[in-house]
């Protein structure tokens, strides 16, 4: 696997992936429903015309890559993130996720409140007084601002029933 | 005379100065939160001004879209998060002045650039309105697809050492933007069922994930994470002296220009201002290895560019009625609202109302300097706080903007996808600015490209018949080919 990263090179791989994105891109263009409405050039015309274009640019990529000397290949490497940092913006991504997934049922102030305790302690900070306050204040101004000043209409989660009930 | 004494009435009256300020206010608060954009902003304030008169209503709409114009750069500067397309540009070494411990001088050039900016768009609007708009008449469906591929190729071929990986993001954001139901034959094109994505992906999606979120990752990577960032010392707002502004005239100017021809152009907008003035004050600067390392030229070009079109773009509203972006066309409904009709008749029949707003217009980017003066050193100061706060904060700030967009929580796993493609595009060192650039101008190259085709009979020579398509696809090219060569010669060994 090695060897082969090395022949080819990162930017080398990451052209195949482009080349093969470009052809699934073409063929699903190609499958667009055809509409009287879409004139001559119908809904399929540019998208095609990108499909094509993207993998004439990747050929090119992987090309580059093949020819680049080894000292640029090698440079190209080390300037990938480490297995760390990777792993990391990994796991902060999650946190993310995590937000999205509680914030329908949770609502707002209560996941911005949960989101900022946890990204706090994901950099490091121990779970203190101090850090639930900042997450109580950041979750209260944050309302403040979109729900009622902007008047965006945030996610109330389950507390408008429970206490209906 | 009489219309200069309109314009003069109009700055000395205290409901304009208000008008002006209050605007002018709402626009920066609204243009800095990612997601408020600016026409979001204008539309907010839109019900208060139904009991306004004409002019006043006119001020303080043009004033939120002075103030937003300028606000947008605030988080593109300090948290990497451009709040609209027309401060994505500014990302780059605003972001990176930030990091130097730079922050208050990028803020500072972005502002006194924007104000005089903005002056030298106001002094155009206000002289050559009738006149210069007649540019705008030159462009054809061939010309407006051929500027759009102009834009991304330019960007594209100034992406240092990686002009392939530019030309690929380009086509990635051109894909994105086909997304959505097609406006033609109303077919839903890579939708896979999901109503939500029916309308396309908006551009603040593409921007906060590719920018914003993925930086989050890249920061959440970095080894000092419960330090302060870098720029803790610098926690005030640093003004560009005379000397420092006589000296990036060059960026300056060639903001002037392609700002007075991009807001001339209907659709074409401050994003493609500053980005255009951005890749041109690359070029034509001294120092263009600077660039995307803290210049402050790649900081001033963008920042004049998009407010000399919060004034020129209102060329084409005023003139013909035709707004250029959802920002004038809140403005064009407005001027309906209050039984005003534009084109050139409304000169004649309310010249209080066009002269006063050219008056008022004045007021606000003078409103923007000191509203700037006053309140950019406690947002530093703000920015400047440990990362186990501040990375909350933001990413907060991100999710409620990106929310408010359509109220929709599909659209923040959507931000979380986009973040995570933008995060692998940067470990790869592929540049973000061609992609978010033709998600930019997707729609516009795809409506005239195929409205040319349909003009040609579905023959694509129609291009090269048009003069104007012709040269700008020609220059395009040439920059492509060149910029190929070169990248090649440099990393290739035989």
């Amino acid at each position: 696997m090695r060897s082969r990263l090395a022949i080819i090179g990162v930017e080398g791989w990451a052209g195949l992936v482009l080349l093969c994105l470009a052809i699934v891109y073409w063929l699903q263009a190609d499958a667009l429903p055809r509409s009287a409405l879409g004139g001559s050039i119908g809904a399929d015309g540019l998208p095609k015309l990108l499909g094509v274009a993207l993998g004439f640019m990747s050929c090119l990529l992987i090309l580059q890559s093949i020819l680049a000397s080894p000292r640029i290949r090698q440079q190209k490497r080390d300037d990938l993130p480490s297995r760390t940092e990777i792993l990391r913006a990994v796991g902060f991504w999650c946190i993310g996720a995590g937000f999205v997934l509680v914030l329908p049922w949770a609502g707002y102030p209560v996941a911005v409140a949960a989101a900022l305790t946890t990204i706090g302690m994901y950099y490091g900070r121990r779970p203190s007084l101090r850090l639930l306050a900042f997450a109580i204040a950041g979750a209260v101004i944050f309302y403040l601002l979109f729900q009622k000043l902007l008047g965006v209409p945030m996610p109330q989660g389950i507390w408008p029933d429970l206490f209906g009930r | 005379m009489q219309d200069f004494l309109y314009v003069l009435e109009a700055m000395v009256s205290p409901s304009i100065i208000f008008a002006a300020f209050a605007g002018c206010l709402w626009g920066m608060m609204g243009g800095s939160l990612p997601g408020i954009s600016t026409s979001i902003a204008m539309a907010l304030l839109l019900p208060f001004t139904f009991d306004l008169n004409p002019s006043t209503a006119m001020v303080l709409l043009a004033s939120v879209y002075v103030g937003a114009e300028y606000g947008g750069s605030i988080p593109a500067i300090l948290i990497r998060t451009p709040a609209s397309g027309s401060a994505a540009a500014t990302v780059f070494d605003g972001y990176e002045m930030h990091r130097q411990g730079r922050s208050g001088e990028a803020l500072g050039l972005s502002l006194v650039g924007g104000t005089i900016g903005g002056l030298v768009g106001l002094v155009v609007l206000a002289t050559a309105t009738e006149t210069v708009a007649q540019l705008a008449l030159l462009f054809t469906p061939p010309a407006y697809a051929a500027l759009g591929i102009l834009g991304i190729s330019v960007v594209a071929s100034v992406s240092s050492g990686a002009m392939v990986k530019g030309v690929i993001a380009g086509i990635l954001g051109l894909m994105i933007a086909t997304i959505g139901t097609d406006p033609i034959s109303g077919i839903g094109r890579f939708i896979y069922g999901q109503a939500d994505l029916l309308e396309g992906i908006s551009i603040i999606l593409i921007m906060m994930g590719l920018f914003a979120l993925s930086e989050q990752m890249m920061q959440a990577g970095q080894p000092d994470m419960a330090a302060a960032p870098e720029a803790r010392r610098s926690t005030r707002l640093v003004l560009p002296s005379l000397k420092t502004l006589w000296r990036l005239r060059v960026p300056q100017v060639i903001a002037w220009v392609l700002g007075l021809i991009e807001g001339l152009t209907p659709g074409g907008g401050g994003s493609i201002a500053s980005f255009m003035s951005y890749n041109e004050a690359r070029r034509w600067s001294k120092e263009p290895e600077k660039f995307g390392h803290g210049s402050e030229e790649g900081v001033i070009a963008p920042e004049t560019a998009n407010n000399v079109v919060a004034s020129t773009a209102l060329i084409p509203t005023l003139s013909f009625g035709i707004p250029g972006s959802n920002s004038t066309a809140v403005l064009l409904g407005a001027l309906l609202i209050h039984g005003l009709q534009p084109g050139p008749l409304l000169f004649a029949r309310h010249p209080e109302v066009v002269y006063g707003l050219f008056g008022g217009l004045f007021v606000a980017n003078f409103a923007m300097l000191v509203l700037g003066v006053i309140l950019l050193s406690p947002i530093i100061w703000l920015v400047n706080q440990p990362k186990p706060y501040l990375q909350g904060g933001i990413f907060i700030l991100i999710m409620s903007g990106v929310y408010s967009v359509n109220n929709s929580t599909f659209d923040l796993g959507l931000v979380l996808g986009i973040g995570a493609l933008g995060f692998i595009l940067r470990a790869l060192s592929f540049p973000l600015l061609p992609m978010v650039l033709g998600a930019v101008l997707g729609p516009m190259i795809e409506a005239n490209y195929r409205r040319s085709l349909l003009m040609g009979g579905g023959d694509p020579i129609i291009f090269l018949h048009d003069p104007l398509s012709a040269t700008l696809l020609a220059l395009a090219l040439l920059m492509l080919v060149t910029s190929f060569i070169r990248e090649t010669r440099s990393s290739v060994h035989f």
